[in-house]
């Protein structure tokens, strides 16, 4: 039976009765595997609480964390801080620099295709390492309106294609903050499809790639996450 | 002439007031066509078979070819009229007696 992934969710910390809607909605529509995003600043408790939350609801948990930086050495500084301390690392920044580094560094998991809407496109390179992803976050077509929706669709698809010629997997999440902003894994799939993937490709962006990508990370992480 | 090939998709609807069936099959026609156009309507033909306002569950039938398209358009669906509203296919089936059989 295939599983399910979503790399992307953003419950909010203190309140304890959304992380429960969010966690019993994500196991009702099928996702075996979640990520949760956590900020440095989050206290241990309120983070324990919520991986609890969500392993009672049968979940697996993996935790994550949204990098933004405006230049190159503010990015490798946090990224040293950050790296061993989280499962996923993403980089959602519009600096044309930060990105052309995080595509280079192994040390980066996702990178946010969100950028790309406000700048000149992501600065694409062929991707370097097995590690480069790109999300598309569901959040960034249903909330992000800088631009008409055609044109944005347009631009979407634009970036996944290029993202696919330089041999960038693409994961797909929900990027959700409440249970309404969740979404079932086969209809984030077909919204894949919409946006230049293929059949295949929509499948595995939301099932084997982020659950190989969680796994990988949790080895060279090793314990408490193996 | 071959007979046309339906899919039935099992939707469950989350919202912050109650809707009506009409009001979920007038938001669902809408944003197919504001997605796909007069044509992608035409060819994906989603119609609202039966809604359980208690459970918030729809049944919706759709074109064999249109089952993706039409599944996209739900997961980019945010508000029913003007209030924040989720849709989320729970499953799909080729006959409406298996969707309502199994738990």
């Amino acid at each position: 039976m295939t599983k399910f992934a979503d790399l992307h969710l953003k419950p909010p910390i203190g309140n304890p009765a959304a992380q429960q809607e969010m966690a019993e909605l994500a196991r009702h529509l099928g996702y075996s595997l979640v990520t949760v995003t956590f900020y440095p600043r989050d206290r241990d408790e309120e983070v324990k609480s919520m991986r609890k939350t969500f392993l009672d609801a049968g979940l697996d948990v993996a935790s994550r964390v949204d990098v933004s930086a405006a230049s190159r050495p503010e990015l490798l500084k946090k990224l040293r801080a950050l790296r061993r301390d989280f499962e996923i690392v993403a980089v959602e920044s519009t600096s044309s620099e930060a990105l052309s580094i995080a595509q280079r560094d192994s040390r980066v998991d996702i990178i946010c295709l969100e950028a790309a809407l406000s700048s000149r496109g992501l600065p694409l390179n062929r991707a370097s390492s097995s590690s480069a992803h790109i999300e598309i976050n569901m959040s960034t077509l249903t909330e992000t309106q800088r631009l008409p929706e055609h044109l944005q669709i347009a631009r979407i698809r634009k970036e996944i294609e290029k993202a696919k010629e330089n041999r960038y997997r693409v994961v797909i999440s929900s990027g959700a903050y409440t249970p309404m902003r969740m979404r079932a894994p086969r209809d984030l799939a077909a919204v894949g499809m919409l946006l230049g993937l293929d059949k295949e490709e929509a499948a595995k962006s939301i099932s084997s790639i982020p659950i190989s990508l969680v796994n990988k990370n949790r080895m060279k992480l090793g314990s408490p996450y193996a | 002439m071959k007979r046309r090939s339906w899919r039935y998709l099992l939707v469950k609807i989350v919202a912050n007031k109650a809707l009506s069936k009409k009001a979920f099959s007038e938001s669902l026609v809408s944003s197919v066509e504001h997605l796909f156009g007069h044509i992608g309507l035409a060819e994906i033909s989603p119609q609202v078979v039966s809604y359980d306002q208690e459970c918030s569950t729809a049944l919706v039938k759709c074109s064999r070819e249109g089952v993706q398209k039409l599944r996209a358009t739900l997961a980019l669906v945010t508000e029913i009229e003007n209030s924040p509203a989720a849709a989320f296919v729970l499953r799909t089936s080729g006959t409406i007696r298996s969707l309502r059989r199994r738990p």
